[in-house]
């Protein structure tokens, strides 16, 4: 895609939560010569397209002023692709992105159409069978990944341990397992849960 | 080292956005002289070298860690005890997480240059702490990987081709270990540590 030299340039936001991820983006976005970064300091003005991390932009994406978001992540579990999909993110990078896939994105983004890296698309996609728990049943889900029993959880959450086997159930059958453990493992798999060494994944649009 | 000279740092770094990133941070500090990509072999050698994880142990296997090599400060998403400690015992001598601060990464640098011996971000230090604890065997590991699988005690002794009888004494000795009770709580501390493949 030629970039129009005519039209004014895209505004570029950038706030990331990792300074070396927020450091390379500026840097690979400042030779485009249809783009511009936003200076700090400068809240009055609306960018074309904010480039965030995850969390932030699960948390700014229910607001009413909030700008065409692109994600740069690490992280793209099913679960978490479909939740930031469903909250109205328009584009899902990861951070192994090249140069020209980061134009790209933030070109796309800024023109009101969506961009997903092929491993988030295929990520998505088999988010789609996955059938979705619910709140509550994600709050167990939770306190059986810490190693708790049904009467320590049935005690954390104030609820009759019958009720505690009930959502039990229900967990293991939605994640189409028989055991707690293998249920664990598939969770984290799809992004319910978080995985080795990472932060819990945003669930609020669950 | 001479002092009107400025410290030489290589950045290598698999991923363009974080290699553009780590470069360009460092070079805003005025002491840092910075060159990105890997070495030629025909460049002159440099003071310290930033990494991404498997880059890093890649120049050590090729170069194991001697007192006229640079020393090598990983930066990774690699957060895990065993991540850590892995990385310490091939000879690497800085470990930042990615999502360290950058005065982090330029305090890194400059430590390591003068001589010092460690460094660790602030959120990697005590995962290290960890590193004393007992290591599981090569069968514990075995196990504990079929068992944070959601496997029974009978699926894993067929697998293993073991008895039952041989999977519990490995599972309480793995328990002991990790000190847990349980054995979903040994996978859990087994995920939250890194121990088995996620």
């Amino acid at each position: 895609m030629t970039p129009s030299t005519s039209s004014p340039p895209v505004l570029v936001a950038v706030a990331h939560r990792d300074p070396y991820v927020a450091a390379g983006v500026a840097a690979l976005l400042r030779d485009q010569p249809d783009l511009a970064l936003m200076p700090a300091g400068a809240p009055d003005r609306r960018p074309g397209v904010l480039v965030t991390d995850y969390d932030s932009a699960l948390q700014q994406a229910g607001a009413a002023k909030a700008p065409p978001t692109l994600i740069v992540t690490d992280q793209h579990a099913g679960w978490q692709v479909r939740s930031a999909v469903d909250a109205g993110i328009r584009g899902y990078l990861l951070q192994d992105c090249s140069a020209a896939e980061l134009a790209e994105a933030v070109r796309c983004v800024a023109a009101g159409r969506r961009f997903l890296s092929p491993a988030v698309a295929e990520q998505l996609l088999d988010a789609l069978n996955y059938d979705v728990p619910t709140a509550r049943q994600l709050q167990v889900l939770q306190l059986i990944a810490q190693g708790l029993s049904n009467k320590d959880i049935s005690r954390r959450l104030g609820i009759g341990e019958r009720t505690v086997k009930t959502h039990v159930k229900a967990i293991l059958a939605k994640l189409g397992e028989r055991t707690r453990t293998a249920a664990m493992a598939e969770a984290m798999r799809r992004g319910i849960l978080a995985g080795a060494g990472r932060a819990a994944p945003a669930l609020a649009a669950a | 080292m001479n002092p009107f000279n400025k410290l030489a740092v290589r950045v290598c770094h698999e991923n363009p956005l974080l290699l553009a990133g780590l470069v360009s941070l460092i070079d805003q500090a005025p002491d840092l002289d910075v060159r990105a990509g890997q070495d030629a072999g025909d460049e002159a050698p440099v003071d310290v070298i930033v990494a991404d994880y498997a880059c890093a142990l890649d120049l050590l296997a090729c170069a194991p860690a001697g007192p006229r090599s640079p020393p090598i400060v990983v930066v990774t998403r690699r957060g895990t005890e065993r991540d850590v400690v892995h990385a310490i015992n091939h000879g690497v001598h800085g470990y930042l997480l990615q999502d360290s601060e950058p005065f982090e990464l330029i305090d890194s640098i400059r430590h390591l240059a003068r001589g010092g011996s460690r460094y660790l971000c602030r959120k990697a230090a005590p995962l290290l702490e960890g590193a004393g604890r007992p290591e599981l065997t090569p069968r514990e590991k075995d196990v504990l990987d079929l068992l944070a699988n959601g496997e029974c005690n009978k699926t894993i002794a067929r697998k293993l081709d073991i008895s039952t009888h041989t999977v519990k004494a490995h599972i309480s000795r793995i328990c002991e270990k990790l000190q847990v009770h349980t054995r979903v709580q040994a996978a859990a501390e087994a995920a939250r540590r890194g121990l088995v493949r996620a």
